[in-house]
């Protein structure tokens, strides 16, 4: 507590001067410097370590609300794949024909908005990283789910493109990480522009969580309670057991946010969200069969 | 607040536990630097508001569900623009996470009522729109009316809006720039603390 008193004392003192100080004048995002950490706690993790980190989660969103909104792939579309040097992109293991068959008008908008932001983000990072950006690594979009199903007791498989209730319940497993992971990585980025660029994904990452939570809680207690046994899954494989929350109702409350006992949302390390992408796996797994690509892996 | 479907009730117990857990937080984060509550004003602020945005010469948020998530909306998307803003200025990382956190909890609730007013359409739907439109004039823009297809408030390349400390404040003094503004709407007598009054 005293520790924090000094620091939002010294927020206070320093404000601007050292904002200023740290920001690149009008250079456009593309172009920034993306350095190396300076400071005596730096990790050795720099900037673009963790935007290619963030890339390789974005690879898989993007991927599958684009399967399940069009059927296509992201390449497919049109949205580069490769590293930035041109090294070639990896392959989307996928059932034959995923496109969900909506009949909400109103969620299937939600699908297309969801995929259009994921895909944005995917390019935003490749063009931000530029010659840096790693290519997307070989992704599983078919028996990662039926591993988590097992995992989480839902049965032998999982099918999250076979309906509606089962897109939303595949999403979920995405959305929250995507949130802890950027909350994670907030406070090991160096240059604030990126750190800007980074808390805005943050926060639609948060906007999609938020709205799918809320659809699952309006789904039922057969789709909370599969949430939430998502929810602890992805506590008992990231190795706390205690930083994700379920959906449904406590003391009176829903539980649409999944935040902790101060309502701020929780966050996780690269190492706690490897542990979840991968299913348990040490170097790759679940949704990354061989692994992420670049230097957090 | 005449509550008659148990999950919106839910939703506004979910969502008042949160924001109280923030005032406690942030409270005990402060310890003995912390403001005291400036005078709030949920009335009248909410009758000019409604007069601005087109909506008729009064606005009761308590008056039923569909009014409550009106209200809430005017607020939420608001946060998330204010806490993204300030991100780039704390200096600690401590402070950084702990705000990252809070942005992203006004975010979900953010999305929550959004993805309620679209499920809602029709009049009240109409009304949350002219209030977008409304902190957008005051804001600097950054608002994306809400729709089914526009459930996140973002930007083109899909990052959310942020806003000086200005902005929110021309937004919460519903008196839009330009000229220097210490008070109004939310806040008849002002914020307490350092960032008070707009600087243009």
């Amino acid at each position: 507590m005293e520790m924090m008193e000094k620091e939002l004392e010294s927020a206070q003192t320093s404000g601007l001067g050292r904002r200023a100080a740290l920001l690149l004048g009008g250079a456009a995002v593309a172009s920034m410097a993306l350095g190396r950490r300076a400071s005596a706690q730096s990790s050795g993790v720099t900037d673009t370590d963790i935007l290619n980190f963030a890339l390789n989660l974005e690879y898989v969103e993007a991927q599958f609300y684009t399967l399940a909104t069009t059927g296509k792939t992201i390449d497919q579309i049109g949205i580069g794949i490769t590293s930035g040097s041109g090294a070639a992109g990896g392959t989307v293991t996928v059932k034959a024909n995923p496109m969900v068959p909506f009949s909400t008008p109103l969620l299937q908008q939600f699908a297309q908005e969801t995929a259009t932001d994921e895909q944005n983000h995917v390019s935003f990072l490749r063009t931000t990283l530029s010659t840096n950006a790693v290519a997307m690594p070989n992704i599983d979009l078919m028996n990662s789910f039926n591993a988590l199903a097992q995992a989480a007791g839902l049965g032998s498989s999982f099918d999250p493109f076979a309906s509606e209730t089962n897109f939303l319940l595949g999403a979920f497993i995405f959305e929250d990480v995507g949130v802890t992971a950027y909350h994670g990585a907030a406070g090991l980025i160096q240059n604030k522009n990126v750190l800007d660029k980074a808390a805005g994904i943050l926060a639609v990452e948060a906007y999609h969580a938020g709205s799918i939570r809320l659809r699952i809680f309006q789904a039922g207690t057969a789709a909370e309670s599969a949430a939430t046994a998502i929810a602890t899954t992805r506590a008992t494989l990231d190795g706390t057991g205690n930083d994700d929350v379920g959906v449904g109702v406590s003391n009176g409350a829903a539980t649409i946010v999944d935040a902790d006992q101060n309502a701020l949302a929780f966050s996780r390390s690269t190492t706690q969200v490897l542990r979840i992408v991968y299913g348990g796996g040490a170097s790759g797994g679940a949704f990354f069969p061989n692994g992420l690509n670049g230097t957090i892996k | 607040m005449p509550f008659v479907t148990p999950a919106i009730q839910q939703y506004a117990v979910e969502i008042a536990n949160d924001e109280l857990a923030h005032v406690r937080f942030l409270r005990s984060a402060l310890g003995t630097a912390a403001v005291p509550r400036p005078a709030i004003d949920l009335t009248n602020s909410f009758n000019a508001a409604a007069m601005a945005a087109g909506i008729g010469s009064t606005f009761n948020p308590f008056a039923s569900e569909d009014a409550f998530i009106v209200g809430a909306f005017t607020f939420e998307d608001v946060g998330v623009t204010a806490y993204h803003g300030a991100a780039g200025l704390l200096t600690s990382t401590a402070n950084l996470t702990a705000a990252a956190g809070i942005m992203a909890t006004e975010a979900y609730h953010a999305a929550e009522i959004r993805t309620l007013l679209a499920q809602l359409g029709g009049n009240y739907l109409t009304y949350a729109n002219q209030i977008s439109a409304l902190r957008a004039a005051a804001g600097g823009g950054n608002e994306v009316a809400v729709a089914g297809n526009a459930i996140v408030a973002a930007d083109s390349n899909s990052i959310a809006f942020d806003r000086t400390t200005n902005q929110v404040l021309n937004i919460v003094y519903l008196t839009p720039p330009p000229g220097v503004v210490k008070s109004g709407g939310f806040f008849p007598d002002g914020l307490n603390g350092t960032i008070t009054a707009t600087t243009n």
